[in-house]
């Protein structure tokens, strides 16, 4: 078991500590057995913690997938605090964007699953409300880059939230596969939102090694 | 509720007649829960049926989300076979066939929420499905429309899109949302905006 919320929890008050417990091991049983295969005692004994301690801190297991994976989407947005300043095309910051998020999944290797699990699995009329600020704030940021290629005249699209969902779904897909053996996988995922956002495919792949050679740099 | 699979089962055995029910319901609890949090309970006591009568047809909800996947799996290929025939041009084809699929699924709320949820969670019962979709995929690369590798992932890319496509027709009665998922899924397949929407047009205009 990876104990990564566990460690980020050292040091924290002891409900932050008991959290990071309870999603290190459901990140452990949600990938072995599927999200809807798994019943709350599944979790709590293979936290070794008891049933009524689980409820102490969420509601039922709806509400914990979503603490889940919204506390996934921030550890994944993270290392892009500053990443992606120093890059004016917009293109090629969809390409590092996707890049972080992917390496940041692939070291961790459960979260891909469980992401893409817990997105296709809770309905939208669930997932939408709950998570709304902090999904909001991962999306804005997908959607303001989206708005500055529109601007520069790099992707031809509508810039809705359909075209958002449909991007988001792109990735998704990519992080789903992640570790699988296929290789390429990041480029590839990366051409296929840029095609999606109206790049031809040659300029896609262009933006592809571009970003490559900025990320050697970093 | 929409009465989709009972009315097929009109005239049918009272066996078909019970599914039907259980099929209708279950969509409608799936939709509103989500698979994994429906329980069988909340599907008899929609359905009005005794738990018994449930086990009589399915072993549990797996089963039976497997036998409602496959049913939809067969409703929606059923319009699409005889497609190819009559259209040669593979992209025009491609969002032909995905406009009927996905108005199939604006006309009947909720198949799109169930697709999306089950096309990951049951995949055996896809199969069909996704073996006639790469079939006309590989007719538009060897056409020279669609400049991709088709494997598995490649694929999956493209299921992705149709999927968020079909999970936000549930909640946005937005008709033309269709179109733009076809494109969106011809851009993925390599065809270029002005092409896609090309073809687009050119499916709009065969189905009229």
């Amino acid at each position: 078991m990876s104990r990564y919320f566990q460690d980020r929890a050292i040091g924290q008050n002891k409900k932050l500590r008991t959290r990071g417990v309870l999603f290190d091991s459901a990140l452990v049983i949600f990938c072995k057995q599927g999200i809807s295969n798994t019943r709350l005692e599944d979790i709590t004994q293979y936290a070794g913690i008891a049933n009524a301690t689980f409820y102490n801190h969420f509601k039922d297991k709806d509400e914990f997938v979503h603490a889940l994976a919204i506390s996934i989407v921030l550890e994944l947005l993270k290392p892009l605090e500053g990443a992606l300043v120093e890059i004016k095309d917009a293109a090629i910051r969809i390409v590092v964007l996707t890049n972080v998020i992917m390496n940041t999944a692939l070291k961790q290797e459960l979260w891909g699953t469980f992401l893409a699990q817990s997105f296709y699995i809770v309905p939208l009329r669930i997932l939408v409300p709950a998570g709304l600020s902090r999904h909001l704030d991962a999306s804005t940021r997908l959607k303001a880059i989206i708005d500055s290629g529109v601007e520069q005249g790099s992707f031809s699209i509508i810039s809705d939230r359909f075209q958002m969902e449909q991007v988001s779904w792109v990735l998704l897909s990519g992080l789903r596969r992640l570790g699988k053996g296929d290789v390429n996988i990041i480029d590839r995922t990366s051409e296929n939102m840029l095609r999606l956002l109206g790049v031809s495919s040659v300029n896609a792949r262009l933006a592809v090694s571009k970003a490559q050679a900025f990320l050697e740099l970093k | 509720m929409s009465r989709y699979f009972q009315d097929r089962a009109i005239g049918q055995n009272k066996k078909l007649r019970t599914r039907g029910v259980l099929f209708d319901s279950a969509l409608v609890m799936f939709c509103q829960e989500g698979i994994s949090n429906t329980r069988l309970d909340d599907i008899t006591q929609c359905a009005g049926m005794a738990n018994a009568t449930f086990y009589n047809h399915f072993k549990d909800k797996d089963e039976l989300v497997q036998a409602l996947a496959m049913a939809m799996a067969v409703e929606l290929l059923g319009p699409l076979k005889g497609l190819s025939v009559e259209i040669t041009d593979t992209p025009t084809l491609v969002a032909v066939g995905n406009r009927m699929v996905m108005s199939a699924a604006l006309e009947q709320k909720s198949w799109g929420t169930f697709l999306a949820q089950s096309f990951y969670l049951v995949p055996p019962s896809y199969v069909d499905v996704k073996i006639l979709m790469k079939e006309i995929f590989d007719m538009g690369v060897e056409q020279g429309f669609f400049t991709v590798i088709l494997d598995e992932f490649q694929m999956d890319q493209v299921y992705s899109v149709m999927l968020s496509g079909l999970r936000t027709l549930d909640h946005h009665d937005d008709e033309s949302l269709i179109d733009r998922t076809s494109e969106n899924m011809l851009r993925v397949l390599g065809m270029s905006p002005v092409s896609a929407s090309l073809a687009v047009a050119k499916g709009r205009a065969f189905i009229r």
